[in-house]
């Protein structure tokens, strides 16, 4: 079911959600259509590399960005204030780091408690039991004295949090009500 | 679920998708309708692959839990990251996911070796470019790889000013530079590559049982376990050899004709029948090869060479149009899309006038 179009995209493209997130904030002016956005240039890398498989993932990916982000001020009715839309001037430097040493293990893990802190209090304990206990969604449900329904749908959020850390993305400043799962949530359920 | 294109909402559906699928309760019907979902838009499926990726690079974790005993959960801040907490290297732990098997897996063998397909329009890729004095926008035009295949062979070509790396199904490798066009055989007896245009690197796996040779009209490079280059000029070829050792051959000759071995840091040109070899130096073989790092080296270069070299990578041309300046010596890098740069340094560095007319960019003497 995954393919290995798949195991390429996640091993070469989504290492560099960090950088691209941050280069989307400070580029676009509307921080809320950055998750948009993203979303739009994943799916062109995706298409593209379907029929070929570009030698240089990273400088292919923000290549993309720019002219996805090109695209979108050329097509829209909104002026923007800074009308010199220079995304050449906020060049990153292209050069090829492997996604294993993007960020040591320490730097890595770290991010990780941050983000496994930053979770709601039942999400959390969801997430120790799920992942790092390893108990079953039923275990778990008895455990914290909740209906399995409950842990489930705790784990949707705590991945997407996780997602943020894992990629290098958690300190962005992605509006929060988008990242999902965080302590702020009320927990009604 | 209703289709999306909000992004907030497809992520929240891939997680509930995942979450549902290590629940423990699935079902064969849930899979046929996780599949329905993950195909009905590339979005979904690429929010899946990042939410299955999160949560097996998120074992990590684990490291967390060393020496905490079981059914206690730290509190936050629990972790000091001091020198001496240990961080065990941490190895996907055994859980009940079903998640990516095995993320170190070269893709590209399996994917050149994935059935025939047939030729695909690519995308092109513009560049918009600062204006420099009178010349109006060029487009570059950064192409990539059309793969096509007939019967058992297949046919690689590059556009112009595209460069390209395609694994063949030996473990070889052979990198295309614009404009480039191979034809591979590969069978149980041999391996087979017909360079039709253009230039192209090979690195070449060893395999005793066949040999490796590359086909230029009526000559033949035949490698030994090797990595080394070729580039068409019309029915001529350049040869360098980066590493052990290639043999050039021509059909039709008589066999008692030796043929010429090329080792190591060698190069060798032919100009119809006769070959010339010569040991060019490490900066020189460095600049014929500047290619494959996708630049264009030029070491006190005449800029008549220079412009011939570039218009390979482009597709709006330069023509010199004033035989003075033909003769001018330039030296430096440049990125092979990168042709303003180079005219810039021509209009400013030299005595030239660069002008755009029409498709092409003339340069006469200022």
């Amino acid at each position: 079911m995954i393919t290995a179009l798949d195991q390429w995209f996640a091993r070469e493209i989504l290492p560099h959600e960090g950088v691209l997130v941050r280069y989307l904030t400070k580029a676009w002016p509307n921080s809320a259509e950055v998750l948009d956005l993203r979303q739009d240039i994943y799916v062109r890398v995706y298409e593209s590399a379907r029929s070929t498989l570009p030698t240089s993932p990273k400088a292919f990916l923000f290549t993309t960005a720019r002219n996805l982000m090109t695209d979108r001020v050329r097509h829209s009715r909104v002026v923007f204030i800074d009308s010199t839309q220079d995304f050449e001037r906020l060049n990153v430097l292209i050069d090829e780091i492997s996604p294993e040493r993007q960020l040591s293990a320490r730097q890595e893990l770290r991010s990780l408690a941050r983000a496994f802190d930053s979770l709601s209090e039942k999400c959390r304990n969801v997430m120790w039991l799920r992942r790092v206990e390893g108990l079953s969604q039923r275990e778990t449900a008895q455990r914290l004295g909740l209906h399995e329904g409950a842990v489930e749908s705790q784990l949707a959020r705590g991945v997407r949090v996780l997602a943020l850390a894992v990629f290098g993305a958690a300190e962005t400043g992605v509006p929060r009500h988008q990242r999902g799962g965080s302590r702020h949530e009320s927990e009604h359920e | 679920m209703n289709p999306s294109t909000n992004s907030a909402e497809i992520e929240a559906a891939a997680a509930a998708w995942f979450a549902k699928r290590e629940s423990g309760d699935w079902s064969a019907a849930d899979q046929a309708q996780l599949q329905v979902w993950l195909d009905s838009a590339t979005a979904c499926r690429i929010a899946f692959v990042r939410i299955v990726t999160a949560w097996e690079r998120s074992g990590r974790l684990n490291a967390l839990g060393a020496g905490v005993p079981s059914g206690t959960i730290p509190p936050r801040g629990a972790w000091g990251f001091a020198p001496s907490s240990t961080v065990p290297p941490s190895e996907p732990p055994q859980t009940r996911s079903k998640g990516l098997a095995d993320p170190e897996i070269d893709v590209a063998p399996s994917m050149a070796d994935s059935p025939p397909v047939r030729a695909l329009s690519r995308p092109q890729f513009r560049r918009s470019m600062r204006a420099i004095g009178a010349l109006l926008v060029i487009a570059t035009t950064v192409g990539a790889v059309w793969y096509f295949s007939r019967d058992h062979a297949d046919s690689y070509r590059t556009q112009i000013g595209a460069i390209t790396t395609v694994p063949l199904s030996d473990g070889s490798k052979v990198t295309l530079n614009t404009d480039s066009q191979i034809h591979v055989e590969l069978n149980p007896t041999m391996r087979r590559i017909r360079l039709d245009q253009g230039e192209a690197y090979f690195e070449v796996a060893k395999d005793t049982a066949r040999s490796f040779v590359v086909e230029i009209a009526d000559k033949r490079v035949v490698a030994v376990g090797t990595k080394f280059s070729v580039r068409r000029d019309n029915d001529d070829i350049r040869v360098l050899v980066t590493e052990g050792r290639v043999r050039i051959e021509r059909r039709g000759v008589s066999s008692k004709a030796a043929p010429a071995q090329l080792d190591a840091g060698s190069e060798a040109r032919t100009a119809q029948a006769a070959v010339l070899i010569d040991q060019p130096a490490p900066a020189q073989v460095e600049q014929l090869l500047s290619w494959r790092t996708g630049y264009i080296m030029f070491r006190n270069t005449a800029l008549a060479d220079a412009v011939a070299d570039f218009n390979r990578y482009t597709a709006r041309k330069i023509v010199i149009e004033d035989p003075a300046i033909a003769g001018i010596r330039i030296g430096g890098n440049f990125r092979s899309d990168d042709s303003d740069s180079f005219l810039w340094l021509l209009h400013s560095g030299f005595p030239i006038n660069v002008e755009a007319r029409g498709d092409r960019i003339i340069l006469t003497k200022r």
